[in-house]
């Protein structure tokens, strides 16, 4: 039995949610989202949770990630108890129980902590960067010899290193969440995540349930970002000595036109988002946290300082290349402590995962009937 | 001789009968009523209410009330073998219709009186009849009232917490609004919204020889106020009035 918890209702609030004590039950909300389903009876269902303070259920539900936030639903509650909004309050609020080192919870209810971290960020990288850079030669552009690419490239796999570590523990308690009742284990056999693991890249890169959700621009813009954001995301992480090199290459050499493209597609797609958050369009933009501006803003500069080091390379600007390029991982650094596994960039990995685990968790309970009823029959 | 009874003569073109009502009581051990200190009927919480000094915290039994359960349908809505009958063996089978909006005033004041204040509302409908009525409902959903939604087959039932609880009292509920669960709700304080109870109208019935209703209320021959044919409250009575006379060819009613 489900002991009633008022206080879970301030807490949502805290991570963002408004207006949840208005919404009556009516439903409506769930007639019209075109993700919700039986099984998955958002967003009524998950507010519901919240006004009777069920944390435990809460924790292992996967309905917050299964909504894209179209706002179909906040357009039509008779109430204006905003349910999209809550949606994105509960996955903030899940990221943060996922969180096994609790500074998700501290980053997204404190704009104090969100603003330590920044600068946090910052000192660390100008720290490293003067204790460890290399001569500023200044007769022409060499950052290989101001930042040599072999250290910047170890200093990169082990930030990726740390990044997968937080990731994939928190991953891992997301998995636990889902697939235990109380103290006990509910796993579907392994087969089952084995035949449906290519799901999980299937809706990691064509995220096929936003494109469900509403007119499809906002996929189309999303999916550029994506792109965008994971292509240079290998480029660094994997190919950084072909990368970051003191060679002149012509426009059409894949080394710039790949980072070029990379760059202006996480641009356009974060761009989009920040100026609808802005202008408050679309139903999903009329509130808006601080790792909502954070994460867009922060990717804008990224691309831009990017482009920026290129540039000044190119125009044999030297002093102007290499403080650029500070800045440059400074902007990396934050963006990543901030939000980064801890935060709003961790739904890279949480979204497609929890249709993954929906899908398994259906197929198995499929199987299960089958071999019920094919015991029934055979007694 | 100016108090001794007089016998006077009036002629009349209709009479308005208004039996009056009595709030329901509860019986031993309905909702823990009687058994735990801390169930109460709603009659009693206004009047504590009232004698309340502004500012003052709300208490009970002289313990501080942090959580409160308002219960609706009490004694009213009653269901056929599943409730037991009363006295006359019948359940009260009626809408009291009033307590609604009673339960919604009484939950916004609290609200408004005691911001901190946990609210719980267990109803089975929200029946707020009367212009302007579900304002309470609304300013009570939007003060953050929790609402909890039972059914009358299946009462909540009010429980002495264990030794070592936070809470003196349990109410357990099937809650539809969440699929049917069953919740645990800790309280300080159990409010029963009690329902209307027809008078005693023996004499009226003979009287006046109109018919009664299987729920001993007096039925139609004559206009009826408050109470008589069902419950109501004074903009339904009015009304009433006024269409009966309307209906037929008599005076209107003024309102
Ligand atoms: S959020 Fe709005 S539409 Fe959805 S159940 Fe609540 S009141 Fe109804
Ligand atoms: S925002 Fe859209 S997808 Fe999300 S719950 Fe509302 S209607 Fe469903
Ligand atoms: S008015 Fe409301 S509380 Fe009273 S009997 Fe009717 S439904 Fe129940």
């Amino acid at each position: 039995m489900n002991r009633v918890d008022p206080t879970f209702v301030n807490e949502l609030k805290e991570y963002g949610a408004v207006g949840i004590e208005k919404c009556f039950n009516c439903g409506n909300c769930t007639a019209i989202c075109p993700l919700a389903s039986d099984e998955y009876n958002f967003p009524r269902g998950v507010i519901r949770r919240v006004q009777i303070g069920d944390r435990e259920t809460m924790k292992t539900q996967l309905d917050p990630w299964l909504c894209y936030y179209c706002g179909d639903c906040s357009a039509t509650c008779p109430k204006g108890a905003e349910p999209g909004e809550t949606m994105m309050a509960a996955r903030r609020w899940l990221t943060a129980q996922y969180d096994w080192m609790g500074l998700s919870r501290k980053l997204y209810t404190s704009t104090a902590w969100a603003i330590g971290a920044l600068i946090v960020g910052a000192l660390m990288v100008l720290g490293l960067a003067w204790l460890l850079h290399g001569d500023l030669v200044t007769s022409q552009v060499q950052l290989n010899t101001f930042a040599p690419v072999e250290m910047i490239h170890v200093a990169d796999l082990i930030l990726a290193g740390v990044l997968a570590f937080f990731l994939l523990s928190n991953l891992f308690r997301m998995f636990m969440f889902t697939f235990r009742e109380g103290k006990q284990w509910k796993l579907p056999p392994f087969a089952v995540f084995v035949t449906e693991a290519w799901q999980l890249v299937y809706h990691t890169l064509t995220q096929q349930r936003f494109s469900k959700c509403e007119g499809r621009r906002r996929w189309i813009s999303h999916m550029i970002l994506v792109f965008g954001y994971g292509s240079m995301f290998v480029l660094i992480v994997v190919f950084l000595t072909w990368f970051q090199t003191d060679n002149l290459y012509p426009l059409y050499h894949p080394q710039r036109l790949i980072g070029y493209l990379a760059a202006l597609a996480i641009i356009y797609g974060a761009g989009d988002a920040l100026v609808s958050r802005i202008q408050k369009k679309h139903q999903m933009h009329h509130f808006s946290h601080l790792s909502d501006w954070l994460f867009p803003i922060l990717l804008i500069l990224l691309s831009v300082s990017g482009l920026m080091i290129s540039a000044f390379r190119y125009m044999g600007l030297p002093l102007a290349t290499y403080y650029t390029y500070v800045i440059h991982l400074v902007i990396m650094m934050t963006l990543y402590i901030c939000i980064g596994p801890m935060g709003k960039w961790a739904h890279l990995l949480y979204r497609p995962f929890a249709v993954y685990f929906q899908i398994v968790k259906e197929k198995a309970a499929q199987q299960s009937e089958v071999t019920a009823g094919a015991m029934a029959s055979a007694d | 001789m100016k108090d001794a009874l007089q016998s006077i003569e009036i002629s009349i073109g209709a009479i308005v009968v208004a039996t009056g009502f009595d709030p329901y009581q509860p019986r031993q051990g309905e909702y823990g009523f009687g058994e735990l200190q801390e169930v109460v009927t709603l009659p009693q919480l206004i009047r504590h209410l009232g004698l309340m000094k502004a500012g003052e915290p709300l208490k009970w039994n002289g313990h501080a009330v942090r959580d409160v359960a308002l219960i609706h349908c009490v004694g009213s809505r009653e269901i056929e073998g599943v409730d037991e009958p009363h006295e006359d063996g019948q359940v009260n089978n009626y809408c009291s219709r009033v307590c609604c909006t009673a339960t919604l005033h009484a939950a916004e004041e609290l609200r408004q009186r005691f911001p901190t204040l946990n609210i719980y509302d267990l109803y089975q409908d929200i029946r707020t009849y009367g212009r302007g009525h579900e304002e309470h409902y609304r300013g009570a959903l939007e003060g953050g009232v929790r609402f909890v939604r039972y059914h009358g087959e299946e009462r909540p039932q009010v429980i002495s917490a264990p030794t070592g609880d936070t809470h003196p009292v349990l109410i357990h509920v099937k809650d539809s609004l969440t699929y049917n669960e069953e919740l645990e709700i800790p309280v300080d304080l159990v409010v029963l919204a009690v329902g209307m109870e027809p008078r005693q109208i023996d004499a009226l019935v003979k009287m006046l020889k109109v018919s009664r209703g299987n729920d001993s209320r007096a039925h139609a021959g004559a206009f009826e106020g408050t109470e008589a044919r069902s419950t109501r409250n004074l903009q339904d009575a009015a009304r009433h009035a006024q269409n009966d006379s309307r209906h037929r060819g008599g005076n209107r009613v003024a309102r």
